[in-house]
């Protein structure tokens, strides 16, 4: 659905994105990650058609966004950083009013509308002054805008932003919804939207991509051991678990009673290191994997060593 | 040319769903008769004193044609007040966002914009109809100067709007469209001043073709220079032109 090849963006000689690839297929649920400043916006600008990259190419249903760019923009619905709407106008005019721009036909307007303003939530408001509206509804004004005219591609610049926690689970729950008929594309800096949501995470630092998979496989890939910790009743004589085919470290824990194991990446090791647990005797409490959080791949992916290090001697000081 | 329309609506509904279009409506209304009476008031104190000398004053050349000039001056410092906003305010308020990824070409973009502002200073100077239909009530005078002199400014007020829209593509302070607007108008007007310090003949007439005010004397006299009508639309396709530039230009910035 989207094809994205060699973009590069400069201003002046600061390159915002360079060199980006990646492509996301119909129906699809991709979390754009980054720190701020990573290229985000730029990118999603460029695939909007909102503004040209330096050089590469970027393809919206087969249709290439500078050579076709209305073509493009009759597929995509895009929630920039800040909801286009006008604050003199009342939510059902200013749907009206993006509906008829993006081309609905007057017998489809109704409907297209009508949409938009149930999957929103914001029937309650639907005749009030945007200007009048909290900053929340005012967002999901913007998520109607986009979805008015039913785009094949969607495009949310971080969707959730202002809403309040009840608001928040909703628009994840819309987005969800949205996928198979929809392609959505949405950039976040918040991790757990992304686990909420994405099928597919794309994470960008610097203007270039620092990974790209699904949540999963981010995960396992991110190291070859597994951390486990595990609690037991009666502490002590658990070193003998280093002896264990696997295991490669074991450490207390600050907690009492609680110990930090290390071990290969396989289901026998895990299989053996509970099994010589539970027959020492010492009352096993809790085995809970330790998997590396998408937090810590995000870390470790935008943060350079020299930033890592310095947080590193934070944490000891 | 549909969706121009749907910005054109949009535009024009909203100087009227706020007071701008009221206030400024009100206080044209305001001014102008204060004016037109001015003008009457002397004109009726002098005509009779002239009539016993011979000399006979028409309405037209003593208060229908100066009154149109001052419409010409208020206009000058009305339009940019009412064109500031129709791109700055957009792009300050990233509203333009939506215009920049909707199906829309700049052209339709821009033209729908001139034509909301083109219309609601249309609006404004209908209101100017009032002098002509009182006067008639109690006095004769020839129409067809009156209906020439409102198509000079139809036509002037298009300029205005024009170099208005223009200034606001510019930038997204409304402050700086405002007065750019203003000084562009007003350059437009003073360029004929150049032709006084110029030495040939082809040169002072082509100093004299560009000033906007040249061309309105001759519909307030009730004539229609068709190079008249020539000059302001070309000036107005030029400064939609010069916009549909800047608003294209956004794309591959």
């Amino acid at each position: 659905m989207i094809e994205i090849s060699q973009l590069t963006k400069r201003y002046g000689p600061i390159a915002a994105i360079h060199n980006l690839n990646f492509s996301v297929k119909k129906g699809e649920i991709v979390g754009f990650l980054g720190p701020n400043g990573a290229g985000k916006t730029t990118t999603m600008k460029i695939i909007t058609g909102f503004m040209a990259p330096t050089s590469g190419f970027v393809k919206v249903g087969g249709f290439d966004v500078f050579e076709s760019p209305i073509e493009v923009k009759k597929r995509i619905g895009y929630l920039p950083e800040t909801p286009p709407v006008y604050f003199d106008m009342r939510v059902k005019d200013y749907l009206e009013y993006v509906a008829r721009l993006k081309g609905l036909s007057s017998t489809e307007l109704d409907k297209g509308v009508a949409r938009s303003i149930d999957k929103a939530n914001i029937g309650a408001v639907q005749n009030r002054l945007i200007g009048n509206l909290s900053k929340g509804f005012r967002q999901r004004v913007g998520i109607a805008q986009a979805l008015v005219h039913n785009p094949d591609v969607l495009i949310l610049d971080e969707p959730t932003v202002g809403l309040d926690p009840k608001q928040v689970i909703e628009i994840r729950n819309l987005i969800k919804e949205l996928a198979g008929e929809h392609t959505v594309i949405l950039s976040t800096h918040i991790l757990p939207e992304v686990t909420a949501t994405c099928q597919r995470i794309i994470i960008i630092n610097r203007g270039e991509i620092a990974a790209e998979d699904t949540l999963e496989g981010l995960s396992r890939r991110m190291s070859d051991t597994r951390r486990v910790s595990i609690r037991v009743r009666r502490g002590g004589g658990l070193d003998s678990l280093k002896s264990i085919k696997g295991v490669k470290n074991v450490t207390k824990s600050i907690q009492p009673n609680t110990y930090e194991v290390e071990l290969d990446k396989s289901d026998d090791s895990n299989e053996a290191l509970a099994e010589a647990i539970v027959k020492s005797g010492v009352g096993l409490l809790e085995f809970r994997s330790m998997d590396a959080s998408l937090e810590d791949i995000f870390l470790k992916l935008t943060t350079t060593d020299h930033a890592l290090g310095a947080a590193q001697s934070l944490a000891e000081a | 040319m549909g969706k121009t329309l749907t910005i054109a609506g949009k535009e024009y509904k909203t100087y009227f769903t706020g007071p701008v279009a009221y206030v400024v409506t009100g206080l044209f209304v305001f001014l102008m008769s204060w004016m037109f009476f001015q003008i009457l008031a002397a004109f009726a104190q002098r005509s009779p004193m002239m009539m016993m000398q011979g000399r006979g004053m028409s309405l037209n050349d003593y208060v229908f044609t100066p009154h149109f000039g001052n419409v010409n001056v208020v206009l000058l410092i009305m339009v940019p007040a009412l064109t500031m906003r129709l791109f700055a305010e957009e792009k300050k308020n990233r509203t333009m966002d939506l215009l920049m990824t909707s199906p829309l070409t700049a052209t339709q973009i821009v033209l729908g914009k001139f034509i909301a502002g083109l219309f609601v200073v249309w609006t404004i100077l209908a209101t100017l109809g009032i002098y002509p239909l009182v006067t008639t009530l109690f006095a004769h005078f020839d129409k067809g100067p009156i209906l020439t002199a409102l198509l000079g400014l139809a036509l002037l007020s298009g300029v205005y709007v024009a170099i208005g829209v223009f200034a606001s593509s510019l930038t997204e302070n409304v402050i700086i469209a405002y007065f750019l607007a203003f000084v562009l108008e007003l350059f437009f007007w003073v360029i004929g001043w150049a032709s006084a310090s110029m030495d040939g003949a082809t040169s002072q007439s082509v100093f004299n073709y560009l000033s906007i005010v040249s061309h309105f004397g001759d519909f307030t006299k009730g004539m229609i220079d068709v190079s008249a009508v020539v000059y302001y639309v070309t000036l107005m396709f030029f400064f939609c032109f010069l916009t549909q530039r800047v608003v294209e230009s956004a794309r591959w910035r």
